[in-house]
């Protein structure tokens, strides 16, 4: 059989025409299959939800703010646990505040935005003078767990002293870190120096573990941390001991408290101070202490703060700020 | 790149830095024409961030709903979209929502298809073309040969179509088999021609053993009418008739021996192959004195010589004798039709060979009869004169010894044909011709 051109036109064209009916079957299928997609109308609006924290509480939920002593995110995941306890255990809705910096956490709580706050120790004593925030709590820790501030350098680097530390880049965490900033600049102030002098640089990282990374990766020369911070890291990776080593700790201060505005209704300050204190009491508030390096909330001791709150007036007065 | 998003927008979220929630959230939207919308959805399922002028749509926290895991298609008045879900810390912040047009992925997804189906066609037409190669090189070509070898040999081979071609390696087939095809014709041709030759042999050797026995049976009498007539030819008391008709008598008897004789010599032809040292001049000169009186009585002149000089070989005898008086009797019978009939007899040698040639000055023998000549029963003698079997005797007694005899080519001296006995000299045996 001789294969010729009508042959050839004859399979050619079968080949198209099936080729063409599985093209149309296909987009076919395509548009049967979107006809049977849901109908969404994307030019109608409703109003966004309320932000959280905006506005004045309305009995309904409780505004937590805990102060970003770590990263906004591991504050969350370490914090959201005791938020939900303690805003259960007084009948409210939690609303988990993070305040960006440890100045809005203050002005938070000093304009009632927030009812219940964890802050730094510099924080409260920062905004002792104003008389608008009240201790509510303060945490113990276990044996050996003291809240100090620690000059942390590359394990690898030279430095051994302070002195050492002449010229190189410092990170802080924030201007109102009791370990983070004031503790560090009372004590280069101790020897007759003024930090932003001293140091070449002096970088704020807005939190404690932020400022251990930078010693980590070198970013900086020295950090001031918090210690609760520093044992915290050490317990998830203790490998960061030969990376990073202390080159000099002060003495223990006051710790991060509980605190309050001081305008908060007496029914809920009462039922938050024995939410706290009665965290301790079952096992999954032992948990949740656990998870943030706590053994218990206990009653304030304001002469703990007392030492701190000396190191601020005179860091004030050399500032040249009430 | 939903998650990554996700990841980027925690911390202003946590803190309700809403300026960079919204930068990031913009950002997104402007890298990607596909990107629509892009929601952040809490964990009451609320929308509390996009990137949506005046609000959002309500319709979405809806289909989130009815679709909590993974993307999900929807319609809009835009078109197709997929709405693709990030969680936000494992979604105990919410979830993030990119909302992705599908409306260019249908259409880049319609046109592949279309290059698809162009591809697969052209593809398809290819495999054809290919096939259609394919078989016009190499299957149809092997299944006409398939057809012509089950054909063959009832079919010829060279019957019916053109050659068959192909890949050279098909033509090549062809050839071979073409070529098997003629060998095969060949040794069938030849198979015929020898079964042809065995038939006739056979049928000469019955005929020889038939005449073996009717000779024999013939030659006792027919000796004994001879020693009559030679009594009555020599009465001195003879009649006029007895002197007439007793000579004719003899020529006839003598003339039935003869014919016996041969009959009985072809019987007995390579039966006697025993050879001894003799002289061919020897030989025709013990021969000369019978042949004269027999040529002497129908006015042939016989001569002979040696051409040169004497020449020894190994023979035998009496068939030499035999095949020369075959062909000097051939010869004068040749020779009558010629006025002055003669026949010569030449003896001559060289290294190899010795040739004893019988010539006559009768008529030549035609080309076509040259070789028939050799045929046993073959004459070209009319009426009843001869049996046919004298050449054929002569030339069977040469070969016995080693020897060959041939019709010499060309004109001759005496103007007729000249037989040749070409026998191998005593120094040497082989013959190389």
């Amino acid at each position: 059989m001789k294969l010729g051109p009508r042959w050839w036109l004859k399979r050619i064209a079968l080949l198209a025409v099936t080729a063409t009916l599985g093209f149309g079957a296909v987009c076919g299928t395509l548009e049967y299959l979107e006809s049977r997609e849901p109908l969404v109308n994307l030019s109608e609006r409703e109003n966004n939800a309320a932000a959280p924290g905006s506005g004045p509480g309305d009995g309904k939920h409780l505004r937590f703010a805990i102060a970003t002593m770590v990263t906004p995110e591991s504050t969350f995941r370490d914090y959201k646990r005791l938020v939900d306890r303690i805003s259960r255990d007084v009948g409210r809705e939690g609303i988990f505040l993070i305040p960006p910096s440890y100045t809005d956490a203050r002005n938070k709580l000093e304009e009632g935005t927030v009812d219940v706050a964890l802050v730094c120790t510099g924080t409260y004593v920062h905004a002792l003078p104003g008389g608008r925030i009240g201790l509510l709590a303060q945490p113990e820790f276990a044996e050996g767990r003291k809240y100090q501030s620690l000059f942390l350098v590359p394990a690898q680097s030279p430095y051994r002293t302070l002195e050492d530390l002449r010229g190189k880049t410092v990170a802080f965490t924030d201007p109102e870190s009791n370990t983070g900033c004031i503790v560090p600049t009372a004590k280069i102030n101790a020897l007759g120096q003024d930090p932003t002098s001293f140091f070449g640089e002096i970088v704020f990282t807005g939190s404690h573990d932020r400022s251990i990374a930078a010693v980590e990766t070198g970013l900086v020369s020295c950090a001031a941390v918090d210690s609760l911070v520093w044992l915290s890291k050490l317990e998830v990776d203790p490998s960061l001991a030969n990376r990073v080593r202390i080159i000099w700790q002060s003495e223990p201060y006051g710790p991060p408290p509980i605190v309050v505005p001081a305008g908060l209704d007496e029914k809920l300050r009462d039922s938050l101070q024995i939410a706290f204190l009665a965290l301790d009491g079952d096992r999954e508030g032992r948990e949740i202490l656990a998870a943030i390096g706590i053994e218990r909330f206990v009653r304030p001791k304001p002469d703990d703060y007392l030492t701190a709150i000396e190191i601020h007036k005179n860091s004030e007065m050399r500032a040249g700020t009430p | 790149m939903a998650e990554n998003l996700a990841s980027q927008i925690v911390s202003p979220l946590l803190t309700g830095d809403r300026l960079t929630l919204h930068d990031t959230l913009s950002k997104t939207l402007s890298a990607d024409s596909k990107i629509r919308y892009v929601c952040v959805e809490n964990e009451r399922g609320e929308i509390t961030a996009s990137t949506f002028e005046g609000g959002y749509p309500p319709g979405l926290p809806a289909l989130w709903r009815e679709n909590p895991s993974g993307a999900v298609r929807f319609r809009t008045d835009e078109g197709p979209f997929t709405d693709v879900a990030a969680p936000i810390i494992d979604g105990r912040l919410g979830r993030l929502h990119v909302g992705l047009s599908r409306g260019e992925a249908v259409a880049a997804t319609r046109g592949y298809l279309f290059i698809w189906g162009a591809s697969f066609v052209g593809a398809f037409a290819v495999v054809l073309w290919g096939a259609h190669l394919v078989a016009a090189r190499i299957s149809r070509p092997l299944r006409r040969l398939e057809d012509k070898v089950q054909r063959y040999p009832q079919q010829p081979w060279t019957d019916g179509e053109e050659n068959i071609s192909g890949t050279k390696e098909v033509a090549a087939l062809a050839r071979g088999f073409s070529e098997m095809a003629e060998r095969q014709e060949t040794l069938e041709r030849e198979r015929a021609v020898t079964q042809a030759r065995l038939i006739h042999a056979q049928r000469l050797a019955a005929l020889g053993e038939l005449a073996a026995g009717l000779s024999h049976e013939v030659h006792n009498p027919l000796d004994g009418m001879l020693e009559c007539v030679r009594y009555l030819e020599a009465d001195k008391n003879k009649s006029e008739r007895q002197a007439k008709y007793a000579p004719m008598l003899r020529d006839g008897l003598e003339r039935i021996a003869t014919a016996m004789q041969q009959m009985l010599t072809f019987a007995k032809t390579g039966r006697d192959t025993s050879v001894e040292k003799c002289a061919p001049g020897d030989v025709v000169a013990s021969l000369v004195p019978v042949l004269e009186s027999r040529l002497a009585a129908r006015n042939v002149k016989l001569s002979w010589r040696n051409v040169n000089g004497a020449c020894t070989c190994l023979c035998n005898e009496s068939s030499l004798s035999q095949a020369l008086l075959n062909l000097v009797l051939n010869a004068a019978e040749a020779a009558q039709e010629n006025a002055a009939p003669e026949v010569s007899i030449e003896i001559g040698h060289d290294k190899t060979w010795v040739r004893i040639a019988v010539e006559d000055n009768g008529p030549d023998i035609p080309g076509d009869l040259r070789e028939r000549i050799f045929e046993p029963f073959f004459t070209t003698k009319p009426g009843e004169k001869g049996t046919g079997l004298g050449l054929s005797i002569s030339r069977q007694l040469v070969r016995a010894v080693g020897g060959e005899l041939e019709l010499a080519e060309g004109p001759t001296r005496l103007g007729g044909a000249r037989f040749v006995i070409r026998i191998p000299c005593q120094e040497s045996r082989t013959c190389d011709e």
